[in-house]
């Protein structure tokens, strides 16, 4: 394990903007392999293990969007399921059939309830709700730093679960939507994750990435280096806020159903706990922790009901964090990627 | 009193002190002088146990006890007779100028004794009886010294470790505080001051050490000092 | 003062008393360890539970108030000895994340024992009258709530300023290395503003299940957030500005439900945390903190 320690932003960001050739084949066979290896899952495995493996993706893909606006720029914010909810809705709304709409949300304007778009629309627009939300309010939250944002993020879940709920013209409260198109199969979930992974991959090792990465270590020299710090925080938080709103539109149109509390404070936590363990700012630990932690809650679940110990899995997951924050509070990979990851896909010798 | 031998301390990675040995008699008042960076203040917060060695001694002979200052804990540091008064001064901006001086008072029992002290720190220092109920952090510099040092008293120090107690004061402050060391000293309190002003730091000390860059390169007498070529050359600012 | 407004603010004040207790403790906790404790909240779910197994035992009220207080601090105590105390000196953002993890140990461990089931909760029936006040009247709840809550502050404020103990802690709060050199066992100061913070938030979990007569694994959550909100009006820190800052949400939340049509009922933790973010924007020292502090 020659990476584990911290490494160096200076030392992980020499690749340059371009991605070598070499590089862009090693990632392709890989998208390739796993390709592969997820057909093979859908024909050879139940519904349950191909909707997990689905569910497992767009966690991760979630884990590696926090990673980019909380790892590399170090802003904490706790905020991804607010966004979530907002592109769950947005999505729903653009999807439901046209004919149950109108009676369903009265509230809904005639053209909105007379639409019924297919998925990809939808998930564009959904995501660009969540973007539109979050650089209206960033330029405000994000002046806040350490646990002030997190809390202030915290706040905001609270407050689009409030409006979700009390809005039911629109959303019908409580409730929420049931019944949505099932339009994402694992692939969705394949080919979203590969999108994040690769965004986050070109944006952390380019000068974008390093000047971040300038803001986390210490903003005042970024900013005297002529980095517009404030600007850069805002980038990430809305590009993070983007891919949250389009995993919540994914995720809702797999389980069918949004309501106020499918994305609450319980999944901040959980995603924040795949970065933190996985080490802050590295993709490579963000996939990882999230497959981990995934796989083990879903495993604990059968056990959580014959023994009816409901909640078991999350205690476990509390207890694995506060674990890893006693003996690596860096992360199992600290805020690189292992040396085998990085040369394989950057094309390129160690330094 | 007070014995250090081979004290070796780190600072995250950077080795501040490289086996630092002196000793410190009884009754004594030595001055450590050094240029910023040398390990003065590191020595003093060694001592009180806010900071470990990694290797060496420091041991501290007081009321017929020995302790080894490396392995105890800070606040049994202070039961052992041992004060530090802070570089910077660090009084509890927030509290009264009555408060601080309870604080400094925090380990002792006897309250006839702590009467008794703090009469003595107000007619040392008359402005503190005059400002006990004001904020500390309401006091100019030279008062907030005073209250420092005063806080430092009722503490009933064996032995007093004082860390630049002049650093950005008035002249005739510095000269009331020098007193004041003065008159601790002729009432046995042992003492070990640390002090950018050297010329005033060897006329009054017994015995002097010079570091530099973590090392103690000269010891002698503050006469013997005060008139080393070097130490002239290098802290006195008198070409030899 | 017609009825309608005083019942409106009998009622603000009680629900104020419950966020003025637990954001003290919150407001001790960050002040001496620079901590956010999102777990301070989960102490008033453990302070109602124990209230109701107390009262299942038929041990009679006063008692149980003793007792509440008791399990309240041992119970902050350990989490500050098992959790807290190993990392500290680690960043803010760590120590946050390792409340967040605390907390939702402590909810699910509950789940999983008492099941996620509300359950009953009740004052003995002499508690739930109304007793009439010259041409208004009040629930006796809220009055007993109210007038013990102020007890227990000035029981506080004795301690903080007027015993040895309490000058340690402001000066450990104000100047930790400062608060050493002068012979404080820190780790012991730190252990006692738990204890103290959290004996306050389990009471209030007492309260809370006699004004609302139903409690749950997950209810610290929310009082947990709220008593953030109140520190940040009042001045994260200060314990003066927690308690004044609890009285003004509870205050507010009760005006924004009664004056405000019907239908705007259910924004009513929208509106706090509106309102939280407004004040951290204008004001990020607190209504009644001089600005000075950095929000770092």
């Amino acid at each position: 394990m020659a990476a584990t320690q911290e490494v160096k932003p200076s030392n992980d960001t020499a690749v340059g903007t371009v991605v070598p050739r070499g590089g862009f084949i090693a990632a392709a066979l890989t998208v390739l392999a796993a390709a592969a290896a997820v057909f093979a899952a859908q024909h050879g495995f139940s519904a349950y293990v191909v909707t997990l493996l689905a569910l497992l993706f767009i966690n991760a893909a979630l884990a590696v969007s926090l990673t980019l606006t909380n790892g590399l720029t170090g802003l904490f914010s706790l905020g991804h399921p607010a966004f979530m909810t907002i592109g769950a809705y947005v999505a729903a709304i653009l999807t439901f059939s046209a004919r149950r709409k109108g009676s369903m949300l009265p509230d809904l304007p005639e053209w909105l309830a007379a639409t019924e778009l297919s998925m990809l629309p939808a998930l564009l627009i959904a995501g660009l709700a969540g973007g539109l939300v979050a650089l209206a309010i960033g330029g405000a939250v994000l002046r806040l730093k350490g646990h002030y944002l997190a809390v202030a993020t915290l706040g905001l879940i609270i407050v689009v679960q409030g409006l979700a709920t009390n809005w039911d013209g629109i959303t019908r409260g409580g409730a929420g939507l049931s019944g949505l198109p099932r339009h994402v199969n694992v692939w969705w979930a394949f080919g979203f994750l590969v999108f994040v992974v690769a965004l986050t991959w070109r944006m952390k090792f380019s000068s974008l990435g390093r000047a971040m990465m300038a803001v986390r270590e210490n903003e005042l020299a970024a900013e005297c280096s002529g980095i517009n710090a404030a600007r850069l925080k805002i980038l990430a938080f809305v590009v993070g806020a983007v891919l949250a709103a389009m995993a919540g539109a994914l995720l809702s149109h797999l389980i069918s159903v949004v309501t106020p509390k499918t994305y609450s404070v319980l999944l901040a936590f959980n995603i924040v706990v795949m970065v933190v363990i996985g080490g802050s700012g590295s993709i490579t630990g963000a996939l990882a922790a999230a497959a981990a932690i995934t796989i083990l809650s879903e495993s604990l679940r059968p056990v959580e009901e014959s023994v009816g110990l409901y909640g078991l899995s999350q205690v476990i997951v509390a207890l694995c964090l506060i674990l890893v924050l006693y003996l690596k509070p860096a992360g199992l990979f600290g805020s690189g990627e292992p040396a085998v990851v990085r040369r394989l896909f950057s094309g390129r010798k160690e330094p | 009193m007070l014995e250090i031998r081979d004290l070796n301390v780190f600072r995250g990675a950077t080795h501040v002190l490289k086996g630092v040995s002196f000793q410190v008699r009884e009754g004594e008042l030595a001055a450590l002088i050094g240029a910023n960076g040398a390990g003065k203040s590191t020595t003093l917060l060694t001592l009180s146990g806010l900071l470990r060695p990694r290797s060496g001694t420091a041991i501290l002979r007081s009321g017929g006890k020995e302790f080894d200052l490396t392995r105890l804990a800070s606040e049994k540091i202070v039961r052992a007779g041992l004060i530090h008064c802070p570089e910077g001064r660090q009084i509890f901006q927030s509290l009264s100028v009555a408060e601080n001086l309870a604080m400094g008072a925090y380990a002792q029992r006897d309250k006839v004794r702590i009467r008794e002290t703090l009469d003595e720190v107000h007619s040392l220092f008359p402005i503190l009886a005059e400002r006990a109920g004001l904020a500390a952090g309401s006091l100019s510099g030279g008062e907030q010294m005073m209250l420092a040092i005063g806080r430092a008293l009722l503490a009933r120090p064996r032995m007093l470790l004082l860390d630049e107690p002049s650093l950005g004061l008035a002249p005739q402050v510095v000269e009331k505080i020098f007193d004041v060391i003065a008159r601790l000293k002729s009432t046995g309190v042992t003492i070990l001051l640390i002090e950018q002003n050297a010329a005033m730091a060897l006329e009054v000390a017994d015995a002097a050490h010079v570091m530099e860059n973590g090392r103690i390169v000269l010891s002698g007498t503050g006469a013997e000092l005060a008139s080393n070529d070097r130490v002239r050359q290098s802290y006195l600012g008198i070409a030899a | 003062m017609s009825q309608y407004l005083f019942q409106q603010l009998i009622n603000g004040l009680a629900l104020g008393s419950l966020y003025a207790l637990v954001a003290i403790g919150f407001s001790m906790i960050y002040g001496i360890v620079r901590l956010i404790n999102f777990a301070h909240g989960d102490l008033v779910m453990i302070g109602a539970f124990s209230t109701l197994a107390l009262v299942t035992a038929g041990v009679p009220w006063p008692l149980i108030l003793v007792f509440v207080l008791t399990i309240g601090a041992i119970a902050g105590m350990t989490i500050e000895t098992i959790v807290f105390r190993p990392i500290r000196g680690a960043s803010q953002v760590t120590g946050f994340i390792a409340t967040l993890a605390v907390s939702i140990a402590i909810q699910n461990s509950a789940l999983m024992i008492l099941s996620g089931q509300p359950r009953n909760f009740l004052f003995p029936a002499g508690m739930r009258q109304r007793v009439g006040l010259g041409g208004v009247n009040a629930s006796l709840t809220d009055i007993v709530i109210i007038v013990l809550t102020l007890a227990l502050i000035a029981g506080l404020f004795l301690i903080v300023y007027r015993t040895r103990l309490g000058t340690a802690m402001r000066a450990t709060a104000e100047n930790l290395t400062a608060a050493r050199l002068m012979g404080v066992a820190v780790n012991r100061t730190i252990l006692a503003a738990f204890a103290i913070g959290s004996a306050l938030a389990a009471v209030s979990g007492l309260f809370w299940g006699g004004k609302f007569g139903q409690i749950d694994p997950l209810l610290g959550f929310v009082p947990g957030l709220k008593a953030f909100v109140a520190c940040v009006i009042g001045g994260v820190g200060s314990i003066g500005g927690a308690m004044m800052g609890g009285y003004i949400l509870g205050l507010a939340e009760v005006l924004f439900v009664g004056l405000l049509p019907q239908e705007f009922s259910g924004y009513r933790d929208t509106f706090v945390f509106l309102l939280l973010i407004v004040i951290l924007l204008v004001r990020p020292s607190g209504l009644f903190v001089r600005q000075t502090e950095e929000r770092a």
